[in-house]
């Protein structure tokens, strides 16, 4: 898996593609360690390309987006594939995240 | 290393070849000289049959012996024969005192190399015998000692934390052996430090210091450094250099050593995890009027998070749960158990208790634990009235849950609630659906839809559902074998990634 990550603005993104499973984690693990430690930490991870997500990437993204909630920021959710928008709409991790279709209706809900 | 004592190489001559030397003396007597002697600068070496010192005429050959000048003398002839003789005389005694410095220096050398070879085995079987790094480094540090002959010396080894040995004391700063690593590593070579340096880099002061390198996997590692009075030879660098060699190898051996003891050891206390884990899920199927019961769990090769239990309680509905803690290894275990225990006791203490409200204060409870931890629980509690024939769930983010009526088509029960631990409150709903004879629901885990085949390819939703269906004239039991075998049918020798862990209850 491919992890690009970049600023807009004081948004962290982070665009991945391929399978996201427990052993691509340590490195979006990293990255996230250091955008959610700030206050009003701002994240949109863009799934565009991601065709998988195992139960340890979910975990991953779930810590991220409670840290980032708790520095009164947000990690949002963007461009999910279908069968990854299963798995969150299946274990309802649908309710906790904030989704959107594309980078654009996320960068402009952080805003 | 044994010293050799310092003789004058004509006098070593004189010792080994004192009968030649009587019977050339005697030749020369016998052809009428009055005597024979052999002259040094320090005076009479030798003299047959003693020096005539009355006589100060005499013939008299000049040789060297080791650069040093002397003579051989004879008195009472003085004709030219006896001259020449004489001369072709003295040339051999120096060709042979020449071969006799040979050889001595030969054996020397042959004593020092076997000397070496020895120091070298004696530093193999030290830190042969040695399986801590630490331990091997003193050896190594006292080995090359001895042989070098040195005053001090320090090794340091570049691990995590650098690991520094140092005799007689602790004489030079980790900082600046650090330094001299990486000179080391820059220059790919020994560094040789001189007296006028020495300050400089904090070594001992008027001492010559040679750093050698200890290459662990083609990568410097870790340096030797020896420290002593005069400069360093040629053959002195040889030997650390090889000494150097020999403890890197074993080095080598030795960390190759400790990782398998430290896998080792992690494997053990995994399997130990497993076998707790194990030994916390119910070891009884359940006796329960108007259902047949079934259950199992297979875990994958690294301890996880899968659990299941029941409570039947006299008085109360048959309850029962299956989760799966999110991620592997001992902290999933650990929140597993915990989890399960406090389903346990929610389920006890909350009189009268449905299963959203267990779950409900499960979460309460559990969230700053997950939070904590970085982990989440799927939890689906099902809770049945035999009366009623009336199956009470609720589900926090768990599947697959499928629900095959009897003759009818399979369906998945979605969760309505999100998993323990992702939002401070999980709202959870009760759902009720009937459940009658021939009715069967068959909650599993991930394990088998996320189970792959050698391509890659999922298990899969809607293969289990159309599995399930076409099952579901078996009994409970016939359901779990008929799941485990075909998704290791499907696997295809795959490696199993996650727990494997099935709930089956049918109508009777």
């Amino acid at each position: 898996m491919d992890l690009k990550t970049r600023m807009s603005g004081n948004v962290a993104i982070a665009e991945m593609n391929g399978r996201f499973d427990a052993l691509e984690v340590p490195k979006v693990s990293a990255w996230l360690d250091t955008v959610t430690d700030r206050e009003d930490s701002r994240i949109v991870v863009n799934m565009t390309g991601v065709t998988f997500v195992d139960s340890t990437a979910l975990s991953l993204l779930v810590k991220g987006m409670k840290r980032a909630r708790q520095h009164n920021g947000d990690l949002t959710l963007c461009g999910l594939q279908k069968p990854v928008k299963v798995i969150f709409e299946l274990t309802r991790l649908d309710k906790a995240f904030n989704m959107y279709e594309d980078e654009g209706d996320a960068l402009h809900a952080l805003l | 290393m044994i010293a050799p004592p310092v003789v004058h190489p004509l006098q070593r001559f004189l010792d080994d070849h004192r009968p030649r030397l009587n019977n050339l003396a005697q030749a020369w007597l016998m052809a009428g000289a009055e005597a024979f002697g052999i002259y040094t600068a320090d005076g009479w070496l030798a003299a047959w049959p003693a020096v005539p010192f009355g006589q100060a005429q005499g013939l008299r050959a000049p040789f060297q012996v080791s650069g040093k000048r002397a003579e051989l003398w004879v008195f009472g002839l003085f004709d030219a024969a006896s001259q020449a003789r004489l001369e072709v005389d003295a040339d051999l005694v120096q060709q042979l005192t020449s071969l006799n410095t040979d050889l001595d220096s030969m054996t020397v050398e042959l004593i020092e190399t076997q000397d070496q070879l020895l120091a070298l085995y004696g530093l193999t079987d030290s830190m042969r015998n040695q399986l801590r790094v630490d331990k091997a480094l003193a050896a190594l540090l006292s080995e090359s000692m001895g042989l070098m002959r040195a005053a001090s010396a320090s090794v340091f080894l570049n691990d995590t934390p650098p690991i520094v040995v140092q005799h007689p004391v602790p004489l030079v700063a980790e900082t600046m052996l650090s330094r001299l690593l990486e000179q080391v590593n820059a220059s790919g070579n020994h560094v040789i430090i001189v007296p006028s340096d020495a300050p400089s880099y904090g070594l001992p002061l008027q001492k010559f210091s040679l750093v050698e390198p200890i290459y662990v996997h083609n990568q410097v590692t870790g340096i030797l450094c020896i420290s002593k009075e005069g400069a360093f030879n040629s053959p002195d660098i040889k030997l650390l250099r090889a000494v150097c060699d020999q403890a890197g190898a074993h080095l080598e051996n030795l960390l190759l050593y400790q990782n398998s003891l430290a896998q080792a050891r992690i494997q053990t206390e995994m399997e130990l995890a497993k076998t707790v884990q194990l030994n916390l899920l119910p070891q009884q199927l359940p006796l329960v009027a108007g259902l047949d019961v079934s259950a199992a769990t297979l875990p994958a090769s690294q301890v996880g998070g899968d659990f299941y239990d029941y409570t039947s309680d006299p008085g109360l509905p048959f309850l029962f749960t299956v989760g799966d803690v999110t991620g592997k290894g001992i902290p999933a275990a650990m929140l597993m158990a915990m989890t399960r225990t406090m389903i346990r006791s929610k389920t006890r203490m909350l009189e009268q208790a449905s299963p959203a409200d267990i779950i409900g204060a499960l979460n309460d409870e559990m969230y700053d634990d997950f939070t904590v931890i970085g982990m989440f629980a799927t939890v689906f509690i099902g809770q049945y009235l035999h009366e009623d024939h009336v199956l009470y769930y609720a589900n926090a983010g768990h599947s697959p849950v499928i629900f095959c009526p009897a003759g009818g088509t399979a369906v998945l029960l979605e969760a309505d609630g999100t998993p323990i631990g992702v939002l401070p409150t999980c709202l959870c709903e009760n759902q009720a659906i009937y459940f009658n004879q021939g009715d069967l629901l068959v909650a599993g885990t991930d394990g088998f839809s996320e189970a792959t085949n050698p391509q890659g390819e999922l298990f899969g939703y809607e293969r289990l559902l159309q599995l399930v269906e076409s099952v579901a004239y078996q009994s409970a039991a016939e359901i779990v074998q008929t799941l485990y075998r075909a998704i290791a049918e499907f696997g295809a020798g795959s490696a199993q990634d996650d727990d494997q862990t099935v709930v089956v209850i049918k109508g009777v």
